[in-house]
């Protein structure tokens, strides 16, 4: 079979969601550590557009952005499938995977912003995560039905690193009681066991995230 | 059979959304049923079937709602399986694909997007930003097509005929709005042949707006500075 490797950090929530795609898989690969602030020769020959990570490289050809990436690798491991069959609801899962891309956003702009920039993307994070409470879930176990799939990953990311964004920044907006579904997925999703064997340690992340806030304040 | 296979578009005529549908429809055969909405007064359907965004387009396939065009293009090639393809079917080529999509999308739109509804300086740096993100288009759209743009007919189009038919088919509209030239043949010789050939089919022209109603509904846009949106 042809050898996979993944350009990325292990900060990333990027990284994570095709770390869990490829370990929900099974499929071996190599993981090729970038340093942001030296990326590596290889890294911006493969990702010359937006020469960010992750990028997934297979048999020498590389696939970037994290949603491709995971369409790209449900496509070509079929086993242990993480969309579901028929074509409707393959394209409410599609809605879901942009929504997160969309508006997920909120949650990485309120770890870069302050003062008033930080209580409007605050103020985005918490319309975003109520269209989910409303709109997103439903009374299922996962996005996916009772499996999780590609749009548990894409959410989870998301909803793993805002909890720790939220005590560096001093907020408070992913409260049980307003999120009572998302509360009782984030949970479940965390149980999985290729999940729970593939998370950034939280206390490790709050402390390298810190850091990293704080060099971005101070180079700003 | 009644009932069965039966398909509506709720979308509005100067849309690119809207039309990328339209053109999926038609390069497929598919019959459907047009509802023209005004996005003024969006109709109780519409703001059922979308009820996230409340946006055109939506398809209605059998009664459920489908939304978010390349979404919608998507379903289209996965249901109906006969007549020509719209995404390869390689796993690597289909990536390919999604990658540039989103790009258009994403990287592409929102410098348009920052072009229009700025002024002055701010207005100056979003001219650079999409004369940049047009480059990245021409070069990338190079190397996914090494030997030049095939020859395209309303037979063997596919997503990303559609969707460059779709943004840059109007462009002599945009240009005389905006009184800017962003489909420079200098500049993205590529781009531009690709959009000469595509206007030629007969199925793009039944599509595309008229030139005239959408220079007037741009120039109305433009002079109450009202946003675009669907």
């Amino acid at each position: 079979m042809a050898e996979v490797k993944l350009h990325g950090t292990l900060l990333s929530p990027f990284v994570y969601r095709v770390i869990w795609a490829l370990k929900l898989k099974g499929v071996p690969y190599e993981f090729v550590a970038e340093d942001l602030s030296n990326k590596s020769a290889l890294l911006l020959k493969h990702n010359p557009v937006h020469k960010k990570i992750p990028v997934l490289v297979h048999g020498g050809k590389p696939v970037c952005e994290s949603m491709v990436i995971l369409e790209y690798i449900e496509e070509t491991w079929p086993q242990n499938p993480l969309m579901p069959n028929n074509p409707h609801d393959r394209a409410l899962a599609r809605f879901w995977i942009k929504f997160a891309e969309d508006k997920g956003v909120a949650v990485w702009k309120m770890f870069r912003s302050t003062g008033q920039e930080l209580q409007n993307t605050m103020k985005e994070a918490l319309e975003m995560l109520q269209t989910v409470e409303e709109h997103g879930l439903g009374e299922k176990k996962f996005f996916n039905g009772d499996n999780i799939g590609l749009v548990d990953l894409a959410f989870g990311s998301i909803v793993y690193w805002l909890q720790v964004i939220e005590d560096i920044v001093g907020a408070k907006l992913f409260e049980s009681h307003k999120f009572p579904r998302l509360h009782a997925w984030i949970e479940t999703f965390k149980q999985v066991p290729v999940i729970e064997e593939n998370l950034p340690n939280r206390d490790e992340l709050l402390v390298a995230l810190k850091l990293r806030r704080e060099q971005l304040m101070a180079s700003a | 059979m009644e009932g069965e296979n039966e398909v509506k578009l709720h979308g509005m005529w100067a849309s690119t959304y809207s039309k990328r549908v339209e053109l999926a429809l038609r390069v497929k055969g598919i019959p459907y049923e047009y509802i023209e909405e005004d996005l003024r007064n969006k109709s109780p359907l519409l703001l059922q079937y979308n009820s996230v965004y409340k946006k055109v387009p939506v398809l209605v396939h059998n009664g459920k709602p489908i939304t978010e065009s390349y979404i919608i293009l998507e379903y289209i090639d996965e249901t109906w399986q006969n007549g020509p393809r719209l995404l390869p079917q390689d796993p690597y080529q289909r990536a390919q694909i999604r990658f540039w999509a989103s790009f258009i999308q994403q990287q592409l739109f929102g410098s348009f997007y920052k072009l229009i509804s700025s002024n002055g300086e701010e207005q100056e740096k979003a001219v650079e930003e999409v004369f940049e993100k047009m480059n990245v288009l021409e070069k990338g759209m190079k190397e996914l097509l090494p030997e030049g743009v095939p020859e395209v007919d309303g037979n063997n189009s596919g997503v990303l005929d559609i969707l460059v038919t779709a943004t840059f088919g109007p462009y002599k509209a945009h240009e005389e709005v905006f009184g800017l030239k962003v489909l420079d043949p200098e500049k993205y010789p590529l781009l531009f042949s690709w959009v000469q050939k595509l206007n030629e089919i007969p199925l793009v022209k039944g599509v595309l707006p008229p030139h005239d109603k959408l220079v007037a509904l741009l120039q109305f846009i433009k002079q109450n500075d009202l946003k675009p949106s669907s």
